[in-house]
């Protein structure tokens, strides 16, 4: 008799510490889970606000840059660092070749300041127009910079140069 | 006793088991992790790389130069390509660490950038240098940025490439990655050395009024201007041809901006007789390498000489 009973008690015994066994292996198991899913959001949320700020800073850049790309350019009187060709941008709108150029920009546009017009430039009202835009999409934050517009007037003779801003926009990381 | 020992020991394998089990998991994870985490940081790497091109680009200023430091030492992938109407530039990193190379990293692309540098070009004391000048033929159709790890040497370079150097490293003040010598043995050892119109040297210049060849890895590479000479001096045979290639297509397209311009221009009652060279170069603009840029350069000469002629009415 008194073996029996040892061997019951021994068995459940034992069975009681296979569970407990199992209980803290599951729960080892979703605390390895639930630490894996922070340490992955976490991670993914740092990446996707290094990305946007990798973004900003080169659209910062490029926006400073602009006005001194070859295609923006303005040298046909004196020099002027921060002088955009007007004529070019406008010629330059209908090309299709220039579609997909300026990669990761979600809006290109220049625009008067003063003296103020409206609508979008196109070949039969310009320069009698307010804005040139190269590229058009969405979801984006934009950034301005100004800048001299430069075109050739034949009203005067020679060079008008007037208050302008290229706006550029970057699409935000989602 | 046998019993209480037979419990005993399978609980004990049960637990190793799935010790085991938990343990190789977590060690898997974790290794795929360091992993992609370095391709992450290299591809970080080359995103920043390329966004630190943009304030390296020219507005009017006529050359510029940067030093990259790196935190660790690191390999940039220059790969380009002619395909499309612009071609593309693309640029990767790989980093040192104690466990060797990285794989490279995502590259990052831009159709408005022209890199010259060897096809790997990798950091000398995690350095990087990078020379910056504005290619105007006879417009300005972008900027040739050379990047280089260093350790190059100058025999008698054209006054020239020496002023530029003189200039670039404010009279030798900063190191540059650039020795000028009178003599090939007077240059350290590992350099790379680079001769002007004579020989013994890794690297052969032959230049006359500024342009000329330049001779390595059994290749002939043409040149143009300074500008070029340098990119010839510091880029592999075909990074050098392709951008050549890519320039030539950015000339092109900016070539029937001008002659429209010129049109334009002329409507507006400012008369130039632009437009059929305009036309002309932007055929010549059709190269199959550097051998062909000589047509455009001609051209460009011929235009820059009309242009500057031409008063209130200059079109660039």
């Amino acid at each position: 008799m008194m073996d029996l009973e040892n061997v019951k008690y021994s068995n459940s015994r034992g069975q009681f510490k296979i569970q407990q066994m199992v209980f803290v292996l599951i729960a080892v198991m979703i605390l390895f889970g639930i630490v894996s899913v922070f340490f992955v959001s976490i991670r993914f949320g740092s990446l996707k606000s290094g990305v946007e700020d990798q973004r900003k800073e080169a659209v910062f850049e490029q926006v400073r840059k602009m006005a001194g790309t070859p295609e923006f350019i303005w040298t046909s009187s004196e020099s002027c660092a921060s002088c955009v060709d007007m004529d070019k941008l406008i010629l330059l709108k209908n090309r299709t070749s220039y579609k997909g150029f300026w990669k990761d920009i979600s809006l290109l546009k220049v625009s008067r300041v003063y003296p103020a017009y409206t609508g979008e430039c196109t070949l039969g009202s310009y320069p009698e127009c307010n804005s040139i835009t190269l590229v058009q999409g969405d979801n984006y934050e934009s950034y301005e910079s100004f800048v001299s517009l430069c075109r050739y007037d034949g009203e005067i003779g020679g060079t008008r140069c007037e208050m302008g801003k290229i706006i550029m926009g970057f699409e935000g990381v989602k | 006793m046998n019993r209480k020992g037979l419990d005993f020991s399978f609980t004990w394998i049960f637990a190793i088991i799935a010790g085991a089990v938990i343990l190789f998991s977590a060690i898997y994870i974790t290794t795929q992790l360091i992993g992609s985490a370095e391709i992450e940081r290299d591809s970080f790497v080359s995103a920043e790389l390329s966004n630190i091109l943009s304030p390296v680009e020219t507005n009017l200023e006529d050359n510029k130069y940067s030093l990259i430091k790196f935190n660790l030492d690191t390999r940039v992938y220059n790969e380009c390509s002619n395909s499309g109407v612009f071609g593309k530039q693309e640029i990767s990193t790989a980093s040192k660490s104690s466990g060797g190379w990285s794989d490279q990293s995502v590259s990052k692309s831009s159709f408005n950038r022209y890199i010259f540098s060897r096809g790997i070009e990798e950091t000398n004391n995690k350095k990087m240098h990078i020379l910056t000048n504005p290619l105007d033929m006879p417009f300005k159709m972008g900027d040739v940025m050379i990047l280089h790890g260093g350790k190059y040497c100058f025999v008698n370079p054209s006054d020239n490439v020496e002023d530029i150097f003189t200039d670039l490293s404010s009279n030798g003040a900063q190191d540059i990655g650039v020795n000028i010598s009178s003599r090939v043995d007077s240059c350290p050892k590992n350099y790379t050395t680079v001769c002007f119109n004579a020989n013994g040297c890794d690297i052969k210049v032959i230049t006359r009024d500024g342009e000329g060849t330049v001779s390595k890895y059994g290749r002939e590479l043409i040149y143009y201007g300074d500008a070029l000479q340098l990119a010839a001096i510091f880029s592999d045979p075909e990074v050098y041809e392709c951008q050549i290639k890519r320039l030539a297509k950015r000339a092109g397209e900016l070539g029937v901006i001008y002659k429209n311009k010129a049109l334009y221009v002329e409507g507006s009652g400012c008369s130039n007789n632009l437009v059929s060279d305009l036309q002309s170069f932007v055929l010549a603009t059709n190269v199959t390498g550097s051998r062909d840029f000589g047509r455009i350069a001609q051209i460009a000469k011929s235009l820059e000489e009309k242009n500057d002629g031409l008063g209130k009415c200059k079109i660039f």
